[in-house]
């Protein structure tokens, strides 16, 4: 038997009776104790079914699950995208489990959290879970997600604007150790990645780690004994290793445009998207022509009255070569898995080769600028609109968009394009900078993210009690885009300079937690209770950095993006392929750092109750 | 090995954000064990906890131990800048108070010991029943509650020109331009401002680098504070055994203007330690002096305390 720390579970055959009828299905259980609230949970996926996909079609239903080792009273939800039900429940469960011979002692502290881990993890999307599983599989258990919400997901379950769907290919856009061969359409939509995210949570041991509504406020480095103090709104607990995966594209930025707050309509954000209002009928202004307004415009142009989007600089736009994928497709990647992994080969190697066209040679965009401008043209006839549309910068110097009912959206008669940004608002009037006035019932901001800024860079405090905010000075820097001098056993997940144009954030995300892992693994080796980076190495790191930065179509293509920071620097990107960043972060090489041993060993602070006794 | 730098800030113990009452973040350390006695160090104007460095160190080395809290002022060290309004009186109090709540259990006193405005914002905390429940004893260093400007002499010969004399230290204090980098003459104008005549030169390198490190803008938003600093009805409620220790060279709170002044306003008046030939710094020039003035208070506390546990008995 597995010790208490494991999820246990079943997997097989079992009835559900849901409202006095009985259903054959197929189940995956796992269950874990929860010390939050005192109860053991469990929960799992019903295999898709189409009798029961019919019977049972929308809303939460109360039911009972049994299997061959016992049953239980069970929540049956909604449906996932791929046509799975979830079941979910607390106490006894319908499998064995330790729970009915004896529960495990729980040691949490209050609001939930353990008092101590080896790390702690900021955030459960895409960087956070991964971190899970990675740590779970080199056998570091010892861990906590620390998540502000009360669900996983980060971006893909913040983003929930109409027509929200991912610019890379599902293929390639998620976990190469956790694949998913049940991907509707070659590029997904925001449902379906949030979904997948849910089922990666779901992997043995992750729920069991996972902490919700625990927004961290902030992590204070405690030279004394060598470890972080977090606290957040649940509580707080101390932990060896500090891993933000808090994302980059994780706090809405909003303009401040005088005169918005007596706006008398509905004013949202993309990323906070309000579905309680209904648009339809409705005179909307759109801020932004960024990915997230690319996506959403069409949509509100169906149901809106009136659509006016305000636009600084026209983004480039190339066709989106979208389709559905084939239920033999399917099959396929389910039951012959190298298939998928060939597949993914085949869309990571097309979006890869493109590399060298960003950031060596942009004269190469320039050709596939045609392209573009030939999307446009067969779509806006109007020459003054296609004006308007069309970019004066190149290619890839902000980022290439991808959709086919952008620019017939923007030709109906209920749309129109103000070249301008947004100036100020008066009444229910919207006025652009250009001086133009358009009344609208509802401003809809697609403006972005706070990307070089880094929020959680406020509410980190590392050696001396300066923040990582001061330190940096509004010019955010890494070794590896990683870690941070004077920040010992800090780990970014997404740090600076590691976003990319042409490929799948994830790969980057994959390779950093490698790099994370063997930097754990260096602590355990050399037995030093921390590392802090070398002020030199990390210098190094970003004068090359630099230097690559040079001849890329961001520096050179003549545009100013979310790529770039107030000094003009591009603390974002990567400049360079991902090949070269996992070379780059395949191992922590022990000369870049400085080892940091804890002066006292044996005991620890008591200020209020903070800390505790160690035996 | 070298003998360490005595100047050298040591690692805390324990290192908390703690937000004031208006949301500021203030950087506290906290050294030593828990359950000992606790002192409260309570910078100046234009320091940090590292200012204190020194002290730490004396306090740490006696029996028996004691545990020591020292925070950065709002717009000191590493402490968060506030807003230009979220200066003041009233202010430094608050932050004070945020500090005892954050470090001291409940019912738990302690011993403040603040340096110039450090000693200000204890003055300033008479009547205010949150701190004095929990104040035990209090150490004045180097410090005024009223009419600094008018007092100061470090712009030389301006003393008997009253109002010029006023005029040009208000200036000093709420200008705002950068002092750095630390070359021999901003060194010997800071050592001339803040030291002792005789001060060696590793003391004044550690003063220029304190001094440096602040930011001109909370400074010079302090030094306005500063300009017109009275709390002679504040200190008057002061009603805490209180040791009082000054420098004879001090310009920028001169001995003669304001150590009487202190004693005659002050409820519990304890003792007067004045050290000849130290300048304003007096923690950072003798150390070892306003060591063992805290320790008298520590040891009062103490046997306060244990006079209290025997009534109850």
């Amino acid at each position: 038997m597995a010790d208490f720390d494991d999820e246990d579970g079943y997997q097989g055959s079992a009835v559900l009776e849901v409202d006095e009828r009985r259903f054959d299905v197929r189940v995956e259980l796992r269950g874990f104790f929860q010390p939050i609230d005192g109860r053991y949970h469990w929960y799992g996926r019903i295999a898709a079914d189409p009798a029961l996909a019919e019977e049972l079609s929308a809303g939460r239903r109360r039911g009972t699950l049994t299997t061959p080792q016992g049953s239980a009273p069970a929540e049956v939800g909604d449906p996932d995208p791929w046509g799975r039900f979830r079941v979910e429940g607390v106490s006894t469960p319908p499998f064995e489990s330790w729970f009915r011979t004896g529960q495990p002692p729980a040691s949490a502290h209050e609001g939930g959290l353990p008092e101590h881990v080896r790390v702690a993890v900021i955030g459960a999307g895409f960087g956070g879970l991964g971190a899970g599983i990675k740590l779970l599989e080199a056998g570091i258990r010892d861990f906590a997600i620390l998540e502000r919400a009360a669900s996983v997901g980060g971006t893909w379950r913040d983003n929930t604007y109409p027509g929200c769907a991912c610019d890379v290919p599902s293929h390639l856009y998620s976990f190469s150790f956790a694949p998913n061969p049940r991907w509707s359409r070659s590029y997904s939509g925001q449902p379906e990645i949030r979904a997948y995210l849910e089922e990666v949570a779901d992997r043995p041991g992750l729920r069991s780690r996972l902490h919700f509504n625990a927004p961290v406020t902030g992590a204070v480095w405690q030279e004394a004994d060598a470890r972080w103090l977090v606290t957040t709104e649940r509580g707080q607990l101390t932990a060896d290793v500090l891993i933000s995966a808090g994302g980059p594209l994780s706090e809405p930025s909003m303009p401040d445009i005088p005169g918005l707050a007596e706006f008398p309509g509905a004013v949202f954000h993309s990323a906070r998207w309000d579905h309680e209002t209904d648009l339809t009928g409705k005179r909307i202004a759109v801020i932004g022509t960024g990915a997230s307004a690319i996506q959403l415009v069409p949509q509100l142009q169906k149901k809106a009255a009136k659509l006016v989007l305000f636009q600084r600089t026209p983004a480039w736009v190339m066709p989106r070569l979208d389709r559905t994928i084939s239920a033999a497709e399917k099959w396929l990647y389910a039951h012959i898995p190298p298939v998928q992994r060939l597949a993914r080969l085949g869309i990571y190697a097309s979006r890869e080769s493109t590399v060298g066209a960003f950031v060596k040679r942009p004269a190469l965009l320039k050709a596939a600028q045609r392209i573009a401008l030939k999307h446009l043209g067969g779509a806006v006839n109007d020459p003054e609109l296609r004006a308007k549309l069309t970019p004066n910068y190149v290619m890839g110097c902000k980022r290439i968009l991808l959709s086919n009912n952008y620019y017939p959206a923007l030709a109906q008669p209920n749309a129109e394009v103000v070249a301008s940004g947004l100036a100020r608002v008066e009444g229910n009037t919207a006025i652009a900078a250009d001086g133009t006035r358009h009344d609208v019932d509802a401003i809809v901001f697609a403006t972005g993210f706070h990307t070089v800024d880094m929020p959680v860079a406020k509410k980190v405090w590392g050696i001396g009690g300066r923040s990582l905010d001061e330190v940096w000075a509004g010019d955010m820097r890494a070794l590896r885009g990683t870690t941070v001098a004077g920040f010992p056993n800090f780990c970014f997940v997404i740090g600076p300079n590691t976003g990319l144009g042409h490929n799948s954030m994830v790969q980057i995300i994959e390779s950093q937690l490698s790099y994370i892992v063997d930097y754990i693994k260096t602590l355990d080796r050399t037995g030093a209770a921390a590392l802090d980076t070398d002020e030199r190495a990390q210098q190094a790191w970003c004068d090359d950095v630099e230097r690559r930065m040079g001849p890329t179509v961001w520096s050179t293509g003549g545009c100013k993006s979310w790529y770039l920071n107030a000094a003009g620097r591009n603390p974002t990107l990567w400049p360079g392929s991902t090949l070269r960043f996992r070379r780059q972060t395949r191992r922590v090489d022990e000369r870049e750092y400085t080892r940091v041993t804890a002066l006292s060993s044996q005991k620890t602070l008591v200020p209020n109750g903070i800390g505790a006794e160690q035996a | 090995m070298s003998k360490p730098d005595p100047f050298a800030p040591p690692a805390p113990e324990a290192r908390l954000r703690v937000p004031s009452a208006d949301g500021t973040q203030l950087n506290i350390e906290v050294h030593g064990p828990s359950g000992a006695p606790t002192v409260v160090l309570i910078h100046g104007w234009t320091c940090k906890t590292a200012f204190w460095a020194p002290v730490i160190r004396a306090l740490r080395e006696g029996a028996p131990d004691l545990r020591v809290v020292a925070y950065d002022q709002r717009g000191h060290g590493a402490s968060e800048a506030p807003a230009p309004d979220r200066y003041g009186v009233p202010i430094l109090v608050e932050d004070l108070t945020a500090v005892l709540d954050a470090t001291l259990e409940d019912g738990e006193q302690a011993v403040l010991v603040g340096h110039s405005m450090g000693g200000m914002t204890i003055m300033a905390a008479g009547g205010n029943e949150a701190i004095l429940s929990r104040t035990a004893g209090v150490v004045l260093c180097s410090t005024g509650f009223q009419g600094l400007p008018a007092a100061s002499c470090v712009v030389p010969g301006l003393r008997r020109i009253p109002k010029t004399n006023k005029r040009a230290h208000r200036f000093l204090l709420g200008s705002s331009l950068p002092i750095g980098p630390i070359t021999p003459i901003s060194r010997a104008l800071l050592k001339h401002t803040a030291l002792g005549p005789k001060s060696n030169k590793p003391l004044q390198i550690a003063n220029a680098r304190i001094i440096t490190a602040c930011h001109p803008k909370p400074r010079a938003a302090w030094g306005r504070v500063l300009s017109d600093l009275d709390v002679s009805a504040q200190v008057s409620k002061l009603n805490v055994p209180t040791s009082v220790i000054f420098g004879t060279k001090d310009r920028l709170t001169p001995p003669d203007a304001h150590a009487q002044a202190i004693a005659d306003a002050l409820p519990q008046f304890e003792a007067m330690v004045t050290l000849t030939g130290v300048g304003h710094m007096t923690p950072l020039e003798a150390p070892d002096a306003v060591a063992s003035l805290i320790r008298k208070r520590v040891q009062s506390m103490a046997e306060a305390a244990e006079l209290a546990k025997e009534s109850e008995l």
